[in-house]
């Protein structure tokens, strides 16, 4: 996955589903992306609604995010570079802070259901949505439609021992990522399947390469609040690489607030997460980012590390014409004739 | 202008499957129409009516009218299966606050779109 400096995209029409092209944000991998990560945030004392996809989806609903909210998500993008943005007002914001190339993730115009039929802990096999490709990692949203039927719910690596539940706020989506097994599965958890026909799990898409996590995640709570902390997540992961993904959870069942950014960068998304989610937050060189939180009940778990894909081998002609470049000029001897002409010999 | 490339769209295992596939493949068409002509700088023909060279606020205006339009006729089909088979509309119309009023529905919304975009003369026969 490749970082972006975190910049604000939206459409200046509110209300209906609108195409926003990136191209200029991706650089010379314009036109060769499969997805973006985005960023959403309010920050105002109003509640909004609002949701991307990629172009060309029918997908058609949108949700709720209370006032001073901030989430993350990951969609597909088209082969123009193309995703669709839809916002109830302004005040729901959108940021861009990554995408990944198609040689590292593919996203579905329609995002696939993967809703749980059984409470507990259950694997969720998308094996059998990733055609040749092999997944390391599913990225997924899941949303409540209903108010008073609370789902409470969480999302782990198969074969993961990690408890970290909370309750999914009604009308609210969250989105997770989380690596799968080697037979592409994961794990989701639902409380309860009482009224089932209220909330919604999706499959927006997968990783297959660049990301590398564990099957239990890694406690990397601050232990101060309400400053920016760094967060030195080195020991445990590998030079090389420059992105985290990780666990937003509260110990107790309130929303906390969380801010989260690369060590050195010094914008503000210190704001409300809706009970759990999970996040992603670039890492300087030494694999340190900044958090920071209004409580110590905000704790922070290491789920996985990404890294962006190895530039590809110069072309053969280009190696070819380098070579040439250096060679130095050939020395053309003059021939008898030419001598004896300058210098008037017979 | 670079060559507009028709989204890949898949079905199989979305939410509302059933219908969608009823429903979605006519306004799918109109927005690859409509992004074609858009994003390669040709003039938009749509059920014989020419629109030109589109602007990008036309354009704007044209794309969410679409799914306005997409979203009723969703509702619309939806209302004609059998009660058994419906589905329900907490399920894709509901908007509700955290108190658990309904606040909008999308369909209220699309009605009310559809019609002030129809007074700035932006139609779309489907």
């Amino acid at each position: 996955m490749i970082p972006v400096a975190r910049a604000e995209i939206a459409p200046a029409t509110t209300g209906s589903w609108q195409d926003v092209d990136l191209t200029a944000y991706l650089g010379d991998d314009a036109g060769d992306v499969a997805g973006v990560l985005l960023e959403t945030s309010q920050n105002v004392t109003y509640d909004r609604n609002g949701n991307a996809r990629k172009n060309g989806s029918s997908d058609s609903f949108t949700y709720y995010f209370s006032s001073k909210e901030h989430s993350y998500m990951a969609v597909g993008i088209d082969g123009d570079d193309i995703i669709e943005l839809n916002r109830a007002h302004t005040d729901f914001r959108f940021w861009l802070v990554g995408y990944f190339k198609n040689s590292e993730a593919a996203f579905f115009t329609n995002w696939l259901i993967k809703t749980p039929s059984q409470i507990g802990w259950l694997d969720i096999d998308i094996s059998g949505d990733t055609e040749a490709n092999t997944a390391t990692c599913a990225w997924t949203s899941a949303r409540s439609t209903q108010y008073l039927k609370h789902f409470t719910i969480a999302q782990r690596c198969n074969g993961s021992t990690d408890d970290r539940t909370r309750i999914l706020v009604n009308s609210h989506m969250a989105s997770y990522a989380t690596p799968v097994d080697g037979s592409e599965i994961f794990e989701f958890y639902i409380s309860d399947v009482t009224d089932i026909q209220y909330f919604v799990l999706y499959l927006a898409g997968y990783s297959m390469s660049n990301i590398n996590g564990w099957a239990n995640a890694k406690d990397y709570s601050t232990g101060s609040t309400l400053s920016w902390n760094d967060t030195d997540m080195s020991g445990d992961i590998p030079e090389g690489n420059d992105g985290a993904l990780v666990h937003l959870w509260p110990t107790v069942d309130a929303a906390k607030s969380y801010g989260l950014r690369k060590n050195g960068d010094e914008y503000d998304n210190y704001r409300y997460v809706m009970k759990h989610t999970h996040a992603w937050v670039a890492l300087d060189s030494g694999r340190v980012c900044e958090q920071k939180v209004n409580s110590l009940d905000a704790d922070l778990f290491l789920l996985a590390y990404t890294s962006q894909p190895a530039a590809p081998p110069p072309a053969v002609k280009a190696i070819v014409q380098a070579a040439l470049i250096s060679i130095p000029p050939l020395i053309v001897l003059p021939t008898l004739a030419q001598i004896l002409k300058l210098t008037g010999g017979c | 202008m670079k060559e507009w490339k028709t989204p890949v769209r898949n079905w199989k295992g979305i939410q509302f499957e059933v219908l969608r596939r009823q429903v979605d493949p006519k306004f799918n068409q109109a927005h690859d129409v409509l992004s074609k002509a858009y994003y390669e700088g040709k003039p938009l023909v749509w059920k014989g009516k020419d629109w030109g060279i589109l602007d990008k606020e036309t354009f704007d205006k044209l794309h969410g009218l679409i799914f306005h339009q997409r979203t009723i006729a969703f509702h619309v089909a939806n209302m004609k299966l059998p009660q058994s088979e419906r589905i329900l509309e907490a399920e894709y119309n509901d908007v509700l606050d955290v108190k658990g009023s309904v606040i909008l529905r999308h369909t209220s919304e699309a009605t009310k779109a559809i019609k002030n975009l129809k007074l700035q003369g932006i139609e779309l026969e489907m």
